[in-house]
């Protein structure tokens, strides 16, 4: 036998659909069925049409829907991965999976559509290949007749799990759903009893992934089926899953770095795996035009608050908006990651303070004052020129500093909150005197699974251009929650109207200018 | 539940007397069957005359028979922990295969099925079929294209609910 057939055998002999049919049966086939591919946004098969063609999947990811192609409707935060309005999409990536099998059934014409979510690789098998050697061998088609009805049976078992968790539920419950309804047949000591508890915790998510993969493999028909099933329910919950792990390397990288480690270097790293996260999400980032040609400057953008689900096993949460600022903006473009202004963390907040501590951030000091703190200046005055002798030091020798003037955050609905005017004080007391570049933020509060984050850096402002002389007290102040805080309005509006313009949907272009 | 339902000692309201084969060749599912499988499965059959509200087939239970449905209407119902008994559709017409699971190893029925009003069914023992199959398995092939229609059939009404459950305005 040739190698192309060989790996078309071991496919088919793995595939649970083929289970318990005659090798001799399947190596028959194995030699006639030709593959094809296809790329990313491809139909495979279209809903209503003729139906003739019975495919296997070999290699990739495909979405199966009740829908034509066309009729698409892009996901979002508060639609969730259940979208009203449209019946949730099927991802299914686990090779052997047979799709088209209403080409077997009478009246032969697709039920659901299949589109190629990258590429993907597919076996071919018509249906007369089927027909005309079910004549010569009728136990063949016997055989394979009562592997189609375990196959629609299984997926009439999902659609209703689906239609469960349509409407009341969450992952875990979906999970039980279908595994009750598979209860006369799987083990009571198969360990698929498990996933639902570890789907529980974010914390054992990825310890369900890796009962799946085994059970995928090396359980028996049933657990494998199902586990093949549950993966494929779990996309989206891997894709969390992925992000939630780099958000905890990130922490270690920093957390426990060599003491012999610069401040610099570490704030380097941390950004360089900031980068790496957001490089497998959806983004979009505009006016990099804007971006002064050197740096020394201070960018100030709006602070969104963090999406729970992020929050490390010590109560810390990284903040995501202003780490993409820094990695994916000032990285990028100056070569070096800037230097944040952050909130001096409150007593407890251990994970926080371990992680800034290292990467020499300027902190201020929000209201709590701690008696045990090391730090000799204890007056608020004192704290403000430390913080402010730091900020003009930075700036003196061209890092670039990043800070949030709210001094607190929000979700993208209310952001931005009023700005209090410490950056801009900065401005107004280093010379030569750094311009104030804004950026506008939005949607970094939300699952960036089920988002498109915005970014979008606007024209710097020079202070002295609006205020001369007159930087201290009331004009000051002013001008921040006037002329700025106006302007920000507007910048964020306009950031929000970009992320619900994520017409690409899920499959849509990872990043543009 | 407490309602009339068959269980693994046998189907109430029993005809031993069996079917003649017109009454089965009157059904769509049998057209093509030759008459010497019909014969048999005739002659295996029992008619059933339900109330309002008697369960046919509960989920679950060994599935020993399959059921087609002459007149009356017959409610699909699925159980889900923590939701109850979902109703997912409703079989109304007549020569309707409505319970296949008969067919389908591990051979446990999927969904109860439940009377809307007072119904009439014919029930066919699984081994009748099962031997039919041994003896022309081509024939079983053919069957069993029928039974996948049917299923085909019941999934796309379970496609048609999901759908209009996530489209509100269709319900």
């Amino acid at each position: 036998m040739s190698g192309r057939v060989d790996k078309e055998l071991d496919l088919l002999c793995d595939s649970p659909f083929f289970e318990g049919l005659d090798p001799e049966h399947i190596e028959h086939f194995a030699r006639l069925a030709r593959t094809e591919t296809f790329e990313a946004g491809e139909s495979i098969i279209v809903q209503g049409e003729p139906a003739t063609l019975f495919y296997v999947l070999v290699e990739g990811k495909i979405e199966l829907s009740f829908r034509k192609p066309g009729n698409e409707v892009p996901r979002n935060e508060e639609a969730g991965p259940e979208m009203k309005g449209q019946a949730p999409p099927h991802i299914v990536s686990h090779p052997g999976y047979p799709v088209g099998w209403a080409s077997i059934v009478e009246p032969h014409r697709y039920r659901a559509t299949a589109v190629a979510r990258e590429r993907t690789e597919m076996l071919v098998l018509s249906r007369d290949l089927f027909e005309e050697y079910t004549k010569e061998r009728p136990g063949f088609g016997l055989a394979f007749m009562r592997r189609v009805l375990w196959l629609i049976g299984n997926h009439l078992r999902m659609t209703r799990t689906r239609l469960v968790a349509t409407h009341y539920g969450n992952v875990p419950r979906t999970v039980r759903a279908l595994l009750e309804q598979n209860a006369t047949a799987l083990t009571v000591t198969s360990p698929l009893h498990k996933i639902p508890h570890y789907l529980e915790n974010r914390l054992t998510l990825d310890d369900a992934r890796r009962t799946l993969e085994v059970l995928k493999t090396d359980g028996d028909e049933v657990e494998r089926e199902l586990a093949a099933q549950i993966a494929d329910l779990l996309d989206d919950v891997w894709q969390e899953v992925r992000i939630f792990q780099q958000l905890q390397r990130i922490y270690e990288l920093v957390a426990s770095a060599p003491e012999t480690m610069s401040p610099e270097e570490l704030r380097r790293w941390s950004c360089e795996a900031f980068a790496e996260l957001f490089k497998g999400t959806e983004y979009f980032i505009r006016g990099e035009e804007n971006l002064p040609d050197e740096p020394g400057h201070i960018f100030i953008m709006n602070h969104l608050s963090n999406h729970l689900d992020n929050l490390l096993p010590n109560d810390f949460i990284l903040t995501l908006d202003t780490h993409f600022v820094a990695s994916m903006i000032l990285l990028k473009k100056y070569g070096e990651a800037p230097v944040r202004v952050v909130r001096k963390s409150d007593p407890g907040e251990y994970g926080h303070q371990t992680f800034y501590d290292r990467l020499g951030y300027i902190y201020v000091y929000s209201g709590h004052v701690d008696p045990a703190d090391n730090d000799p200046l204890t007056s608020p005055e004192q704290r403000r020129r430390l913080f402010l002798d730091a900020a003009r030091e930075n700036l003196r020798n061209g890092k670039n500093i990043v800070i949030c003037p709210e001094g607190t955050s929000t979700e993208t609905e209310n952001s931005p909150l009023p700005f209090k005017t410490g950056a801009f004080h900065i401005a107004a007391n280093v010379h030569p005197e750094p311009l104030l570049v804004p950026i506008a933020v939005a949607n970094f509060d939300k699952k960036l699974t089920h988002t498109r984050t915005i970014a979008v850096v606007h024209e710097p402002i020079r202070l002295s251009d609006h205020l001369g002389e007159n930087i201290e007290g009331r004009p000051l102040r002013e001008f921040v929650n006037g002329y700025v805080y106006n302007r920000f309005q507007d910048y964020v509006r306009e950031a929000v109207r970009l992320g619900a313009k994520a017409s690409g949907g899920i499959n849509g272009p990872r990043v543009s200018r | 539940m407490g309602q009339q339902h068959e269980t693994a000692a046998g189907a109430r309201g029993r005809n031993p007397t069996g079917l003649k084969i017109k009454e089965l060749t009157e059904l769509r599912f049998f057209k093509g069957v030759p008459e010497w499988a019909l014969e048999r499965l005739a002659g295996s059959a029992t008619k059933r005359r339900l109330e309002q509200g008697a369960l046919v087939v509960q989920q679950n239970d060994e599935a020993r028979a399959v059921y087609f449905l002459l007149s009356g209407a017959v409610q699909i119902l699925v159980y889900f922990e923590g939701v109850g008994d979902l109703l997912m559709g409703v079989h109304r017409e007549p020569g309707s295969l409505i319970a296949w699971s008969a067919f389908r190893a591990p051979y446990r029925h999927t969904s109860s099925m439940r009377c809307e009003e007072p119904t009439e069914l014919i029930r066919m023992p699984r081994d009748t079929f099962e031997e039919i199959f041994e003896e022309d398995p081509y024939l079983g092939y053919l069957i069993l294209k029928k039974v996948a229609a049917a299923m085909d059939n019941r999934l796309e009404g379970a496609v048609t609910f999901l759908e209009a459950s996530t489209n509100p305005g269709e319900l």
